[in-house]
């Protein structure tokens, strides 16, 4: 019988995942006490809203649980963080529909926003993925800290100021380094001849 | 649109670019909480300072300084002095977390004064706060109330060492820390002393109900034995296909308990009945009638923390390694938690390079691993973790029969949503 107490106790994520392997609920609450408050900040930096955030923190668990088998995650930290980011960005696309949603992916788009190509024609989801792929290599050529700055931005959405405070710099330094990688990522996108 | 592309774009990014960044976010915010730490020393630090400062330097410095009378009523003597001697009294049952710093400072200036006067609270405080005589700091020094500080982390650390081989800990639980433990007792004649494992029994392997039992539950204190928050519950014992119950059975609780439910079948398992080799523990789990192996096998080429290579094993080659595994011979065994094996089982961690993990189906599934320098253990079959030693060779043969037996799936340095596997029984 499980104990509340015990609950606290942080499992590996070996230990975690075969419990998932051998469908044992136990595995969405260990999930819950390791990496709860780290999904959470995920959800928050793209939504700004606490509620909607705990609305995605549960679709998350359950997609968790529907992937895991088949699924064997190397890092389930990494896989949990995928899952979140797409059920949040999901949310602030319906959010946005509304017109309710003034968060920090907003102000991060907007900083994106010049040289992404605006042909609705050209979009489909086969340009998402190649455009994944692009974007994967273009950051795998960026030295460590740009990598850093470049994912903290745009993939977990946080706040420059939150970066500048992470990386023990300045909210400038943070900025001109976006700038730079911003601009490198353009030149990418162009010799690959995808946008522009 | 323009939004929707580029977040599809970033969505799509590689699992690995997404692992590197998790990996140097935790880095960086351990690294953080490290500094933060070092601040919270360094300011405390600096308060402790300035109060030793105010307290025994600067009355030292003032050439105009009264001289402090012995008697302790003198210490604020431009305030109140006139209250009985009574209130000034420290009762023993006072709270001993209430150190306001201003009674703190106060009194500071008493380092002349004799040790009885300690047990006195300046004369202001305690006419200010009525008949609620709260105590100075110094009133520590008489309060007879224990110094507990329970700590449940040094217990569930402990506990770690066994059950998640591989997690390093350097942590040993000294036998005069006090901590609360989180217990689960079967008030029963019979299995009494058996214990919850992590599985739970599939319904199909559910036998004849041979018992019903109150399960108790709740904390207990180590220095002082005394319990909180128990909790009751009835609960029907059964048998598990293929298992004596001498050594596991199933139970099911007739209401709710905390974290658990009523629908499950939970294996409790006879703590005493440890196979010292791996031919018993085979033959405990009857493994010759139930053992079967999954058809994806995982060879973890630098230990744990590198990717695994994924391997499908050729379906004719499954009865052959099973075959293997039902022929081990073991020299030595690591199954009790001794502070011996402990040392044995970290050592055993940290020696090996190589580790081989087949999931299997044996009692209520779970996990086999080999490691190259020759030891095997099994995860979420059974309760108490025991690991055996079988010797290079043997783990050596296991490693090859598989290379030879199976098809590499994916690369491991290249991680991508494909080296994710499923396995065939």
């Amino acid at each position: 019988m499980e104990l509340q107490p015990k609950a606290k106790s942080v499992m590996s994520d070996d230990r975690i995942i075969e419990l998932y392997w051998q469908r044992d609920e136990r595995a969405i609450k260990e999930t819950d006490v390791k990496y709860k408050s780290f999904l959470l900040s995920i959800a928050y930096n793209v939504l700004h809203d606490t509620h909607d955030g705990e609305e995605c923190l549960n679709d998350t668990y359950i997609s968790a649980w529907n992937s895991i088998p088949p699924a064997r995650p190397t890092l389930l930290q990494a896989f949990l963080a995928a899952i979140m980011r797409r059920t949040a960005i999901d949310c602030y696309r319906t959010a946005k529909r509304q017109k309710r949603v003034t968060s920090e992916l907003t102000v991060a788009l907007s900083e994106v926003e010049a040289f992404i190509s605006s042909d609705d024609d050209a979009y489909s989801e086969v340009d998402s993925k190649e455009l994944g792929r692009i974007i994967s290599d273009f950051v795998r050529s960026l030295s460590k800290r740009r990598m850093y700055i470049f994912m903290s931005r745009y993939y977990a959405v946080r706040p420059i100021k939150e970066i500048a405070g992470l990386l023990e710099v300045s909210e400038a330094t943070v900025n001109k380094e976006i700038a730079a990688v911003k601009r490198e990522l353009k030149e990418r996108l162009e010799k690959e001849g995808y946008f522009l | 649109v323009k939004e929707d592309k580029f977040l599809d774009g970033i969505s799509n990014i590689d699992a690995d670019v997404v692992q590197d960044f998790v990996s140097m976010d935790n880095e960086l915010k351990k690294k953080n909480n490290k500094s933060k730490a070092w601040i919270r020393l360094g300011a405390a630090a600096a308060c402790i300072a300035l109060i030793v400062g105010a307290v025994f330097i600067v009355p030292a410095m003032r050439d105009d300084a009264p001289e402090i009378p012995p008697d302790h009523t003198m210490l604020n003597n431009d305030t109140d002095n006139t209250l009985p001697s009574e209130d000034t009294t420290v009762s023993s049952d006072t709270d001993v977390t209430s150190q306001p710093e201003d009674t703190t400072v106060s009194e500071d200036t008493s380092d002349t004064l004799p040790p009885e006067d300690t047990t006195s609270p300046p004369a202001e405080t305690t006419a200010d706060r009525g008949e609620d005589t709260t105590a100075p700091p110094e009133d520590t020094t008489v309060n007879n109330e224990p110094d507990y500080v329970p700590n449940e982390t040094y217990y569930l650390q402990w506990k770690d060492v066994g059950e998640y081989f591989g997690v390093k800990t350097n942590t040993s639980l000294p036998a005069d820390l006090p901590y609360k433990e989180g217990f689960c007792e079967v008030k029963s004649e019979k299995y009494g002393s058996y214990e919850e494992g992590i599985s739970n029994v599939p319904q199909d392997r559910i036998g004849n109900k041979i018992d019903n039992i109150v399960i108790r539950t709740g904390w207990r204190y180590s220095l002082t034995g005394e319990e909180s928050d128990i909790y009751e519950v009835n609960a029907d014992v059964y048998e598990i296909d293929g298992i004596s119950p001498d050594i596991a059975v199933a139970v099911k609780y007739l209401k709710k308990p905390v974290g658990d439910n009523t629908e499950y079948y939970y294996m409790y398992l006879n703590p005493d009945c440890n196979a010292d080799s791996i031919y018993d523990f085979l033959g405990m789990y009857n493994a010759e009638a139930y053992l079967k192996l999954g058809s994806r096998v995982y060879i973890f080429p630098n230990g744990e923390s590198s990717n695994s290579y994924n391997y499908e094993v050729y379906d004719e080659a499954i009865d052959d390694i099973k075959n293997l595994i039902l022929n081990l011979t073991s020299t030595a065994c690591y199954n009790k938690y001794t502070e011996d094996n402990i040392k044995a089982i970290e050592k055993i961690a940290s020696g090996y390079t190589q580790k081989l993990q087949i999931s299997i189906i044996l009692g209520n599934g779970g996990v086999m691993s080999v490691l190259d320098n020759g030891y095997v253990y099994f995860v979420n079959i059974n309760e108490p973790f025991a690991i055996y030693e079988i010797g290079v060779d043997a783990a050596q043969n296991l490693f090859d029969a598989v290379k030879n037996n199976a098809k590499l799936l994916n690369d491991p340095n290249s991680f991508s949503e494909e080296t994710v596997s499923v396995s065939k029984y």
